[in-house]
C-alpha cells in the first residue's frame, strides 16, 4: 500500500548570522546531518523544499546541494519580506516566516535533525506533533513579568502559562486556521522586540516553543509527540544534533568520528541516492563503499 | 559518563601481545606524534599476524591522536567521552585506555547522568539519538 507523503520544509535563514558582519557557514558535520535529514525524510516520509535568503542561495550554489530539496528552493519568502524581527535575539524567525509562507498540512523541520524511519503511522490521526516536550526551566522560560516584550506589549488572559513548551526541532501541523494564528501570535510577540536578553534565548524559545502550545491549548487541540523523553535510549526514530553542535564546533576529529558513525548508519539507505554517493565520495575520501557498507580507512 | 556505556563498541578479540603493543605505541604517540610514523612497520606485523585490518586501524589510530590533541587543548568532558569510544575502536579496552598518558576531566559530572531523563532548551552537548550512531 502506498504511504502518504508528507511535505516537509528546512530553512536555512542567514540574517542571525550576516546581520553581525559574519559570512554564513556550516562544517562538514552539519552539513553532512542537512544533507542526511533531506534525503531521509524523502527516502521514507515524503518531498522537502528549502526556504532561504540570498546568502544562504549563494552557500547552497557553492555547494552543489541544488539536489538536496526535490520540492525546490524558495528565496522569495525569507528574502521579500520587511518584518520588524531583529535576528540576533529572534534567530530561528526564519523558520516561522518559511511556516507562514507553507500550505499545511507540512513538516516544518530543522536541519540538524534526522527522522531515521517512516512516521506517517504517528502523523496520520495528528492535528499537531512536536519533537517533544520542554520542561519548564525557569531560567530558559521566563515567567511573564521577566520576559522582554515590545512597547505596549500585553499577554492575552487566555495564554495557559502552565502548559509545557513544545520542542519545535520538528512541528508537523495540519491546520490552517492554527497555524495562521500560532504565527500571528509569534509575531505580534516578535516584532520590534529588540532588546537581547541577558540568558540569550528566552524571546526565542517563547515565541517559538511555548507560544505554539500555549496557542494548541486555547485551540483545545492535543499536542502528539514523537518522542516523550528525547535522551531515553528508547528512541529509536530521531537523531537531533541540538546542543552537541557546540562540542563539533571546538573539534574537527570529532566531527570525522560523527561522520564515520553517522555514515555507517545510513549508507546503505542513502547509497541510491546519486547525490549522496557522489557526496560522500568527494568529501569523504578516506571512506570507501563496498556493497553498499562503508570502510573506513581508504587511503593512506 | 556522558554517554550510554552501551555505545561502546565491542572490541574484536585481540592478543594480550598485541594490545599490550598497542598501549606503548599509542602511549608513545600521544607523547611525540612523530613517533608513531616509526611504529607503523611493527604494527602492519602484528596486524598480519592477528588478521587485523592494518589500514583500518591506522586510521583510526589517526583519528584517536587528533582527538587526543583536541581533547588536551579543551578539557571537554564530551570529547572524553568520545576519547574513549575511539579508543575501543583501536582495539582498547577501558583497562588499556586507563593506562595511557591522558588526565581526565577534572568533573566527570555525576550529574550529566541527569540528561538521560529530560531536557530543555538549554545546551545539553550531547545528542538526541546518539545511541542510534553509536554514540
Amino acid at each position: 500500500m502506498q504511504q502518504t507523503s508528507y511535505k516537509a520544509f528546512h530553512t536555512l535563514w542567514t540574517k542571525p548570522v550576516t546581520s553581525s558582519g559574519n559570512r554564513f557557514e556550516m562544517n562538514d558535520a552539519e552539513m553532512l546531518t542537512m544533507i542526511v535529514s533531506a534525503l531521509m525524510w524523502r527516502k521514507y516520509n515524503g518531498s522537502i523544499k528549502l526556504y532561504t535568503d540570498k546568502e544562504g542561495y549563494d552557500f547552497v550554489s557553492k555547494n552543489n546541494l541544488f539536489e538536496l530539496w526535490d520540492n525546490g528552493i524558495d528565496t522569495d519568502i525569507l528574502e521579500n519580506n520587511c518584518y520588524p524581527i531583529e535576528p540576533q535575539v529572534f534567530w530561528a524567525a526564519g523558520k516561522l516566516i518559511a511556516l507562514e509562507g507553507c500550505q499545511t498540512p507540512c513538516v516544518m523541520l530543522d536541519t540538524d535533525l534526522i527522522v531515521m524511519k517512516p512516521i506517517a503511522n504517528l502523523l496520520e490521526e495528528s492535528v499537531i506533533t512536536v519533537l517533544h516536550p520542554e520542561a519548564l526551566e525557569p531560567n530558559v522560560y521566563l515567567s511573564p513579568d521577566l520576559l522582554k516584550k515590545p512597547t505596549g506589549f500585553t499577554f492575552p488572559d487566555y495564554y495557559n502559562w502552565g502548559v509545557l513548551p513544545a520542542n519545535t526541532a520538528f512541528v508537523y501541523i495540519r491546520d490552517e486556521k492554527f497555524k495562521r494564528f500560532y504565527i500571528e501570535e509569534s509575531k505580534r510577540f516578535m516584532f520590534r522586540n529588540n532588546e537581547m536578553p541577558a540568558e540569550m534565548v528566552s524571546q526565542m524559545v517563547f515565541a517559538e516553543q511555548r507560544m505554539l502550545a500555549m496557542c494548541a491549548d486555547h485551540f483545545g487541540l492535543p499536542v502528539n509527540h514523537l518522542l516523550i523523553e528525547p535522551f531515553s535510549l528508547s528512541n529509536e526514530l530521531v537523531i537531533h544534533l541540538w546542543g552537541f553542535k557546540e562540542s563539533l564546533r571546538k573539534s574537527n576529529n570529532l566531527q570525522t568520528l560523527f561522520a564515520k558513525q553517522l555514515l555507517a548508519k545510513v549508507i546503505g539507505e542513502l547509497i541510491n541516492f546519486p547525490f549522496f554517493k557522489r557526496y560522500v565520495e568527494t568529501h569523504y575520501p578516506d571512506f570507501l563503499i563496498t556493497d553498499n557498507r562503508l570502510v573506513y580507512g581508504k587511503l593512506l | 559518563m556522558l554517554v550510554n556505556q552501551n555505545s561502546i563498541p565491542v572490541i574484536p578479540k585481540i592478543s594480550f601481545t598485541v594490545q599490550q603493543f598497542l598501549v606503548a605505541i599509542i602511549a608513545d604517540g600521544i607523547k611525540m606524534p612523530e613517533n608513531f610514523e616509526n611504529s607503523q612497520q611493527h604494527l602492519k606485523a602484528y596486524c598480519e599476524n592477528e588478521s587485523m585490518n592494518y589500514i583500518v586501524l591506522v586510521s583510526n589510530l589517526r583519528l584517536f591522536f587528533g582527538l587526543v590533541a583536541d581533547y588536551n587543548q579543551t578539557k571537554d568532558n564530551v570529547l572524553y567521552h568520545f576519547l574513549m569510544l575511539q579508543a575501543a575502536n583501536c582495539l582498547l579496552d577501558e583497562q588499556a585506555f586507563a593506562l595511557l598518558p591522558i588526565v581526565p576531566p577534572e568533573e566527570i559530572c555525576a550529574h550529566d547522568f541527569d540528561l538521560f531523563s529530560f531536557s530543555t532548551s538549554a545546551n545539553h552537548y550531547i545528542i538526541v539519538g546518539g545511541h542510534l550512531i553509536g554514540l
